[in-house]
């Protein structure tokens, strides 16, 4: 199981948390404090899994975002690195080439895809097809309510695609 | 009005990058007025910026009632803002958290699917115990749901469900099974992946499914999903090992074929898992299994080859596993894994020490040892201490069980000591006094190292004290108590006047007044111990003697005044016995001298007895030495107008030197150095440590006069009294004529005890052993004592010793394996039983054993299985040892660290089970057995609030009652049952919202005479069943343990701490007890008595989850007895009967 997932930039800022397992408000923030310490802290080229606590942190690089999750100690850790690089492959499918930026602005989005490909720390669906396919159904199913509100800057290109 | 959108907020906050935190306080301001909004478009927006700024690590739990206001949404856009926003936000505290109950339920009763995932996709993320009961039927409906999209959430939900309601598992479980044969793959892969983290908490569980996964296994090409078979069939392994024999060919087949590198690593994990439990019942393995573990080791290595860091990782981690079963597989890939540990990443190096320490053999110590010390060279900080603590483990580990040459051994600890800046001086010192004290044959070389050291010491102190004055207490602790052997230690150097005299310059220099005083006390004490060598050495020159003595004499004051109590202590009583031998002049004027005198005759028993007591405490782990000790300090008053007369004599010469005292009588000083030599090398030097086994201990009888409460054995004043005579008449006794040791006293114990001298001496102390031990019935045990004594006698060769006193390790290296061999066969047939250290010396022989195969065979099996049986005895005894050494800081691996590296080396079965307390639940929950009648679903009714509860409940808990009841009330469908609901009776989660509404107040207050009796029954009824053990377990049937369960839970979250019981039901009994069974008709009634007796509780659960319980209270003669129930009408028949029992 995943206990929690962060996107973190280079600079340090949290871009996404989600967490799976049970923590607390100053457990959260510890934790994310530790994590991102952690991370940012290790020279490139290293391997990408830290023991921490009773846990282990995985995590991979993609351009200036970090991806860590943190993984119970009987876990798969490649898988876990997959699990992070299907996320990414649906992001950019979803944002058509995905950019920090496009997190920022849209962080519900990344929510939104997270939450239909996982549930509890848990693959749902390995199908890229299938997690968008319902992300689509999904933002269409606001657009058609929303009367001109606030909704989509820097929409899904790649819907059109 | 005109409000932000997310992306001006986040613009803005981008914006003042300098300081956000004003942008974002006023934007919180903003959301907030805008939460009061009637407009749901403005609120949804407020709630979806609130969120965006949790992210950022602000919290707004006011946010909270708005953000399930727009969760209730009927527009699909807001909800979904309100979900992610509960989703980010609630936690088990959050109070607002009852109110989602019925919306989550409404919403998955909603036709749009959409709607429906956004539930559970919620409901996963917030769940508590009360949500997880409320809609586990609604959940487990969802998984028969149309669409495949809702089956697959729902199956991943349920197991959050069950990890905050346990029981719900056994519930449901069946559901879960059933979608194993989903139509959808997404489904089947989802129910996997539960299925394998149950059986991660209980494997027992699944192990009937096991066909089901196994062809799974070998059918099914997914790669996420078999990766989760693999998983779980490995988890099962350690409950069924004939699966594991099965599991091995499909794994290979998977190993083999896969090119997914990730599938590969759990199989190869796997495989290194199963490897263990493959052993067929008489123990052979099966053809394959040496082709598997070649396959394992081929593919792991070709993992750690990879250039791919995490690969390499993986598969250091793979070998670390593969190691636990098959060890000899990964020691001849030992090149490679050594090569891991020059590169860059610490995550890398640290596994592949780990690794290393393990693959440690008898042959290649040393070689491994090298390499690392090598990389302890070049590496630094934390890294480097742990190479250092692995080092040392490696090597003192099994009480040096794979360490063949001590002398190098020794020299890698000084190297060590050497290094700048590590955390592990005290291991490292405790190390060398340790093999110090406990390998005869590398004494001298080791004594010259740390001569070596000593005198290297200020060289090596200007950098960096920090480790290496640890080292030198043991340096010094080692060089003064085998001071004997500082003449044969040749240094390359030379030095000024002699080895003596360097050293005691150093050891009492005054720049050592800068070191820790733990170590300045054990400098103090070691600088005397090498005087004393000094004197009794005969290549030492007078004039070499008096130098050491200037020393004395220049120094001795400078510590004396030292601030710690210790070193100003032994400071002091040292000055003071140089004084009292005519070898040191006190440093006060003369006139005053005589005057000090007198005084210091009546100090001078104090102080050397009080050098004695430390040299007692040395030796105290020896009971019976304190008589020889008491005996020696008694006989010492006597002697003392001698010495006292001396030292007038002493000071009379001072005046007529006019202070150039040592030179002028440097004759006469040699000439009295040499005559207290003997006397000063048994004050200072304790007798050789004989170890006595802890259980020895305690079967010797104490000496009669060890406490002071005991009568006093009137024989030993006479004896004392005729001594005292004797010594008045003589006259000429010196003090070197008073032993308590062997090494003086030869006069004296040429005499048999018997003949009426004081004994206070060996003698004394085995003719107290020998009847202890054949008290036991072990026969004369001690046999060897004459020559014990005889050996002791003539203070060296070391070798001789080591058959007699076994707590000595042999160095096999240097001496070869004859001692031990020796050792063992005296051993056996003089100590017997009783045998001191009976096991270390086992240890060695069962080694040496292995070495001669010819003779090694019966013994070692017979050795083993004393081993076995001794294994606590030695650890305590090795402690015991240690204590002996004085000084403190002893105890490197201590026994119970031992016992844990011991439990880690064993096979462990399967996986490192998760201890979090979030799974205790779900572990304890068994599937294997059929559902019981009274487990049904959970359902929802509204809770009655008793009348009674009022009475007693405070205001702020009615308050709260309230608020709760407002959550069932707006349920129409709930209906309203006759049986009282019970709310909370599985006190499974951590907090417990919800009170059981009880019955409570119901106190019987009865006559006195007849409480005596109901109280005393019940307490008796308790306490007899509690020691009757027998019948706690028996006969249970495994439904009824469910519910037990529960309630032992409860009672160990309660006050009821103590050992609680089961009783089981008997018709026809009439003790309070059974009553309470009877009438709740339940199988069983646990009891509970608290520590002192004055409470007993009682209580049961019966049918229809009825709850009882009694709690009976003493009080001198009133009783109070309390009913608690979930039912009124049962607390009060209770009550009624349990009167109509008294009355």
């Amino acid at each position: 199981m995943i206990e929690f997932l962060f996107l973190i930039s280079r600079q340090g800022k949290t871009r996404l948390t989600k967490w799976y397992g049970q923590y607390t408000v100053s457990e959260r923030a510890r934790a994310v404090r530790d994590v991102t310490n952690l991370v940012l802290s290790r020279p490139p080229k290293q391997c990408a899994f830290i023991e921490w606590k009773d846990k282990k942190i995985i995590y991979k690089r993609y351009a200036s975002l970090f991806f860590v999750a943190a993984i119970g100690n009987g876990d798969n850790e490649l898988i876990t690195l997959e699990k992070i690089h299907l996320f990414v492959e649906i992001l950019d499918r979803y944002f058509g080439n995905v950019c920090e930026l496009d997190i920022i602005f849209n962080f519900h989005r990344a929510y939104h895809i997270l939450d239909e490909l996982m549930i509890g720390g848990y693959i749902q669906d390995t199908s890229k097809k299938e997690v968008l396919k319902s992300c689509g159904t999904m933002d269409d199913m606001m657009d058609d309510e929303k009367e001109g509100g606030a909704g989509g800057s820097g929409r899904r290109n790649s819907s059109k695609k | 009005m005109f409000e932000k959108s997310l992306s001006d907020l986040v613009k803005g906050i981008r914006a003042n990058k300098r300081s956000p935190s004003a942008f974002i306080s006023a934007s919180i301001l903003e959301c907030k007025k805008e939460l009061k909004d009637p407009n749901e478009f403005v609120k949804a927006n407020a709630i979806r910026k609130l969120t965006f700024l949790r992210m950022m690590g602000y919290e707004f739990s006011w946010a909270n009632f708005a953000t399930i206001e727009v969760m209730s949404s009927q527009r699909f856009g807001h909800k979904r803002v309100g979900y992610l926003s509960a989703a980010q936000s609630f936690n088990e505290e959050t109070d607002v958290i009852l109110l989602t109950t019925n919306l989550l339920k409404k919403e998955f009763g909603s036709s749009n699917v959409y709607e429906v995932g956004l539930a559970i996709n919620c409901l996963s993320n917030i769940v508590t115990p009360d949500l997880a009961r409320e809609l586990l039927p609604d959940l487990t409906q969802l998984t028969q749901h149309s669409h495949g999209y809702i089956r697959k959430k729902a199956v991943l939900c349920l197991f959050k469900l069950f990890m905050k309601y346990p029981q719900g598992l056994r519930l449901t479980f069946d559901r879960i099974k059933q979608c194993l044969d989903d139509s959808e793959p997404a489904v089947v892969s989802c129910a996997v992946n539960v299925i394998t983290e149950l059986a991660d908490k209980n494997p027992k569980n699944y192990l009937l499914m096991a066909p089901h996964f196994f062809s799974l296994l070998t059918s099914s090409s997914n790669n996420w999903m078999l990766i989760k078979v693999v998983k779980l069939l490995g988890s099962l392994v350690s409950e069924e090992p004939r699966l594991a024999r099965k599991l091995l060919e499909p794994l290979a087949a998977i190993v083999e074929n896969t090119q997914a590198k990730s599938l590969l690593y759990e199989a190869v994990y796997t495989l290194t898992l199963a490897l263990p439990f493959a052993k067929k019942s008489d123990g052979s393995v099966s053809k394959a299994v040496p082709g598997i573990v070649d396959l394992c080791a081929d593919k792991l290595k070709s993992f750690v080859e990879e250039l791919d860091q995490n690969l390499k990782y993986l598969g250091l981690v793979g070998f670390v596993s593969l190691m636990r079963s098959y060890p000899k597989a990964v020691v001849n890939h030992r090149n490679l894994i050594l090569r891991c540990l020059c590169d860059d990443d610490v995550t890398i190096r640290s596994r592949a020490l780990e690794l290393l320490t393990g693959m440690v053999t008898r042959k290649n110590l040393q070689e491994l040892v090298d390499q690392l010390m090598q990389h302890v060279r070049l590496s630094e900080g934390d890294y480097r201490d742990e190479l250092i603590q692995k080092i040392i483990f490696m090597c003192s580990r099994d009480k040096y069980a794979f360490l063949t040459d001590f002398k190098w051994y020794i020299s890698v600890l000084v190297v060590m000591s050497r290094l700048h800046g590590t955390e592990h001086g005290d291991v490292i010192s405790s190390q060398i006094m340790d093999v110090a004290a406990r390998v005869f044959p590398v004494r001298d070389f080791c004594v010259g190292k740390m001569v070596g050291l000593l005198l290297k010491s200020e060289v090596v102190m200007g950098k960096s004290k920090s480790t290496i004055w640890e080292v030198l207490h043991a340096a010094a602790w080692v060089v003064g108590e085998y001071s004997n052997f500082i003449d044969s230690v040749d240094l390359q150097e030379n030095v000024p006047v002699s080895l003596h005299h360097s050293l005691i310059s150093v050891l009492l220099s005054p720049s050592s007044l800068g070191l820790p005083s733990r170590t300045q006390a054990v400098f103090v004490q070691a600088a005397i111990k090498i005087f004393a060598a000094a004197c009794n050495s005969g290549s030492t020159k007078p004039e070499q003697l008096v130098m050491c003595l200037d020393i004395f004499q220049a120094n001795l004051t400078l510590w004396m005044k030292s601030k710690d109590v210790e070193v100003q202590e032994r400071a002091s009583s040292c000055y003071r016995f140089l004084i009292v031998f005519g070898l040191l002049r006190p440093t006060k004027e003369p006139e005053l001298v005589t005057l000090e005198l007198d005084v210091m005759s009546n100090q001078e028993g104090a102080s050397l007895e009080s050098s004695k007591v430390e040299i007692d405490e040395n030796e105290s782990p020896q009971a019976d030495d304190l008589l020889g000790l008491v005996m020696a300090t008694t006989i010492e008053t006597p002697v003392l107008p001698v010495d006292v007369d001396s030292t007038i004599i002493t000071v009379d010469n001072t005046g007529s030197g006019d202070g150039s005292f040592g030179r002028v009588l440097d004759t006469t000083l040699t000439e009295r150095c040499r005559e207290h030599a003997s006397a000063l090398l048994t004050v200072c030097v304790p007798e050789p440590m004989k170890p006595v086994n802890a259980k020895a201990q305690k079967r010797l009888t104490p000496p009669s006069f060890h406490g002071f409460e005991g009568s006093l054995r009137a024989g030993l004043f006479h004896d004392l009294i005729k001594e005292d005579s004797m010594v008045s008449r003589k006259r000429k006794m010196t003090i070197e004529e008073v032993s308590f040791g062997f090494f003086g006293a030869r006069a004296t114990r040429s005499q048999p005890s018997s003949s009426g001298t004081i004994s206070f001496d060996e003698n004394g102390e085995t003719s107290d052993v020998s009847l202890a031990m054949s008290g036991n019935g072990k026969g004369p045990t001690l046999k060897d004592t004459p020559s014990q004594l005889s050996h002791l006698q003539n203070i060296s060769p070391p070798g001789d010793r080591v058959d007699g006193t076994p707590f000595y390790l042999t160095d096999s290296g240097v001496a070869g394996g004859n001692y031990s061999d020796d050792g063992d066969d005296d051993a056996d047939a003089d100590f017997g039983e009783i045998r001191l250290g009976v096991s270390d010396s086992d240890d060695d022989n069962s080694r040496e054993g292995a070495k001669k195969p010819a003779r090694g065979k019966g013994k070692k099996k017979k050795s083993k299985k004393k081993k076995e049986r001794k294994t606590d005895d030695s650890f305590s005894m090795r402690e015991d040892a240690l204590a002996i050494f004085g000084g403190g800081g002893v105890g490197v691996y201590r026994s119970d660290e031992e016992a844990n590296d011991d439990e880690s080396e064993e096979l462990t079965g399967g996986r490192v089970r998760e201890a979090g307390q979030e799974f205790d639940g779900l572990a304890q929950i068994d599937l294997t057995t059929p559902l019981a009648p009274d487990e049904v679903m959970p359902e929802r009714k509204h809770r009655e609030v008793p009348e009674h509860s009022i009475e007693l409940a405070s205001k702020q808990i009615k308050k709260k009652k309230e608020k709760r009841e407002k959550k069932p009330k707006r349920t129409k469908a709930a209906k309203k049952k006759e049986e009282e609901d019970v709310a909370d009776l599985l006190d499974f989660g951590a907090t417990n919202d919800v009170k059981v509404s009880e019955f409570r107040g119901k106190e019987a207050e009865i006559a006195p005479s007849a409480l005596n009796t109901i109280a005393g029954n019940l307490l008796a009824t308790v306490s007899s069943t509690m020691q009757d053990s027998s019948a706690i377990s028996l006969n249970l049937k495994p439904d009824e343990m469910a519910t037990l369960d529960s309630l032992a839970s409860e009672f160990v979250t309660g006050e009821w701490t103590e050992v609680s019981t089961k009783v089981k039901n008997e018709s026809g009994a009439t003790s309070p007890i059974h009553v309470i069974a009877r009438m709740l008709n339940a199988s069983f009634v646990e009891g509970s008595i608290s520590d002192d007796g004055s409470c007993a509780s009682l209580a049961a659960t019966g049918k229809g989850r009825k709850k009882l319980r009694v709690l009976v209270k003493c009080k001198g003669k009133v009783i109070k007895l309390d009913f608690k129930s979930n039912s009124k009408k049962l607390a009060k028949s209770a009550s009624k009967m349990f009167k109509e029992l008294v009355l």
